[in-house]
């Protein structure tokens, strides 16, 4: 299911007005205002969106889902140049429960596009190949998003083959409302296309971001921060994994003598399932190898 | 090439699974047999889980959470495509790793110090991971006296070998039940039950049948549960159950 935005007027005239206003200033797409953000600190020390008293450096930063083969593909464009993406891939059953990670480094901007230039998207893919003795591939490529509108971008991907062997993807995907609502416990999966492994966990977050509860996965313990951030419209994570040297973990290296950490962002929208919401993580180290955790409220 | 594992056995353990349907319902039996938890919170963890291919969801169903292992690296996703949706219908955790429980059985054993531990079909696969038979005996001893003091139990291979006829549920023996004797001594014999001689006999057994050194594994007097499994057209495997309860 995807929720669609046009069923949260206020949000979406606020990402057209800014939108509409980076294209009659007539400047580029990312230099809308000179600030980084439009979060204020409460009182709590978390953020939360400033429902416009500034203005975000990217207009069409925020979170989006689409499909592709049928395949739900979750997005999220980062005020600060960076795209997330996870894609749970289900024509191929086995891949469909450990979703691919799409990072993107955006290169350059207009009005109505963005350009990933090549090697700075980076694919860390669940590996259908046969005879592939490692359950992950990570490749790298290129890309480039274009806004037809400002609820809506097509996503074009160059070097990059789905796990499903299609070259080349390009596929649209809306515009989501994003909510600040992390503190609570979010159940869920986690999944490490590295070892392929899976963990169906509980994630309870407190109102600072700070993970509250114990949480491993294949003998990897999760010390997790999630930072309150946000668009013009859009609420999101700054997401912080560390994970201590630990015996049997695949995230600590032989030789390793210091923690392993992996940043990347968390977002939350409405859940496919009624009546819920859901936490998307997406959790990458300097190579683009990554984790991600899908959960809901 | 994995040997006791891989796409292939993935694939003909999806194909075979009308044909494995009796000797399911066998292990299914026996699976409900397991030591009861004295904990309000019941784990699971399956040392060379597979996909599970040949246990019933809803035992599984019974636990609060299930960890399995598996070196194979299509285990964990093909286990969670086959069980997963059960579990989450159930509220049970699931918990997919690959990676050698054997070799790390102590880590494993720390990490679930209470959860009741099941060798699916993994010890007597050994023989074909270590150099020698030899070895391979003492890794079998080395990893049941590190059970000591747990709840656990095996399913494994005891022989396997060619068939007269083509193997099929409808000319396999049914389960038969024994206790585990006791090891003989080295100027004896082994001896078995009759009722396990009528097995071997029904299993129509031909030629020299491969022994996968799993013939002590269990504590004497454990209840063991012997098993047919007609793994394809002319090839048996004669698999072994049995639970343990310190």
């Amino acid at each position: 299911m995807t929720p669609n935005a046009s069923r949260h007027p206020n949000l979406t005239t606020l990402r057209r007005r800014a939108a509409a206003s980076c294209l009659v200033a007539g400047t580029l797409l990312v230099s809308c205002g000179g600030q980084s953000s439009g979060t204020v600190n409460t009182t709590d020390g978390s953020q939360q969106n400033s429902g416009g008293g500034s203005t975000p450096s990217l207009a069409m930063a925020g979170a989006y889902q689409g499909s592709l083969y049928s395949s739900d593909f979750v997005s999220f464009l980062t005020p600060e140049l960076a795209w997330y993406a996870l894609y749970y891939l289900q024509t191929n059953p086995s891949a469909s429960i450990y979703p691919d990670i799409y990072r993107g480094a955006l290169s350059s901007t207009s009005s109505t596009s963005a350009t990933i230039a090549s090697p700075g998207l980076t694919a860390f893919q669940f590996s259908t190949h046969l005879v592939n003795a490692s359950p992950s591939h990570l490749s790298t490529g290129g890309g480039s998003i274009s806004g037809a509108s400002a609820t809506n971008y097509q996503v074009s991907l160059s070097g990059i083959t789905l796990t499903n062997n299609q070259a080349n993807p390009s596929f649209s995907s809306s515009a989501i409302t994003s909510y600040a609502a992390l503190p609570g416990s979010w159940t869920g999966t986690l999944t490490d296309n590295l070892s392929a492994a899976s963990a169906d966990l509980t994630l309870t977050f407190n109102s600072a971001g700070a993970l509250t509860n114990s949480a491993t996965y294949a003998f990897c313990p999760l010390n997790l921060t999630l930072t309150a951030a946000s668009t013009l419209t859009s609420p999101y994570y700054v997401a912080r994994l560390e994970i201590p040297v630990s015996t049997g973990c695949v995230r600590t290296p032989p030789s390793s003598i210091g923690p392993t950490v992996l940043t990347g962002i968390g977002f939350i929208h409405a859940s496919a399932v009624s009546g819920k919401k859901r936490l998307e993580l997406i959790l990458t180290d300097t190579s683009g190898s990554g984790i991600s955790f899908r959960g809901d409220q | 090439m994995n040997p006791s594992g891989g796409l292939f056995w993935h694939w003909h353990a999806w194909r075979h699974q009308a044909q494995w349907s009796a000797t399911c319902a066998d292990i299914a039996q026996w699976l409900g047999q397991m030591p009861p938890s004295k904990d309000a919170h019941s784990e699971l963890v399956i040392v060379g889980a597979s996909a599970g291919w040949m246990m019933p969801s809803s035992w599984l169903q019974g636990f609060q959470t299930v960890t399995t292992f598996d070196l194979d690296r299509w285990a964990a996703p093909l286990f969670r495509m086959r069980h997963g949706a059960a579990l989450r219908a159930s509220n049970t955790a699931l918990q997919c790793n690959t990676a050698d429980a054997l070799t790390d059985l102590g880590a494993v054993l720390q990490a679930h110090p209470r959860a009741l531990v099941l060798f699916d079909n993994v010890l007597g696969q050994l023989r074909f991971h270590t150099p020698s038979v030899d070895e391979a005996c003492r890794r079998i001893e080395k990893i049941t006296a590190r059970m000591h003091g747990r709840r656990w139990g095996s399913v494994h291979d005891a022989f396997s070998g060619r068939t007269q006829r083509r193997a099929s549920t409808a000319s396999a023996p049914v389960m038969q039940r024994s206790l585990q004797p006791r090891a003989p001594a080295a100027s004896q014999a082994a001896t078995r039950p009759v009722e396990l001689g009528r097995f071997s006999r029904q299993l129509h057994a031909q030629g020299e049948w491969l022994d996968h050194l799993t013939d002590h594994l269990f504590p004497a007097g454990t209840p063991v549960h012997h098993i047919a499994w007609p793994y394809s057209p002319g090839y048996c495997h004669w698999l072994q159950a049995g639970w343990i309860n310190p």
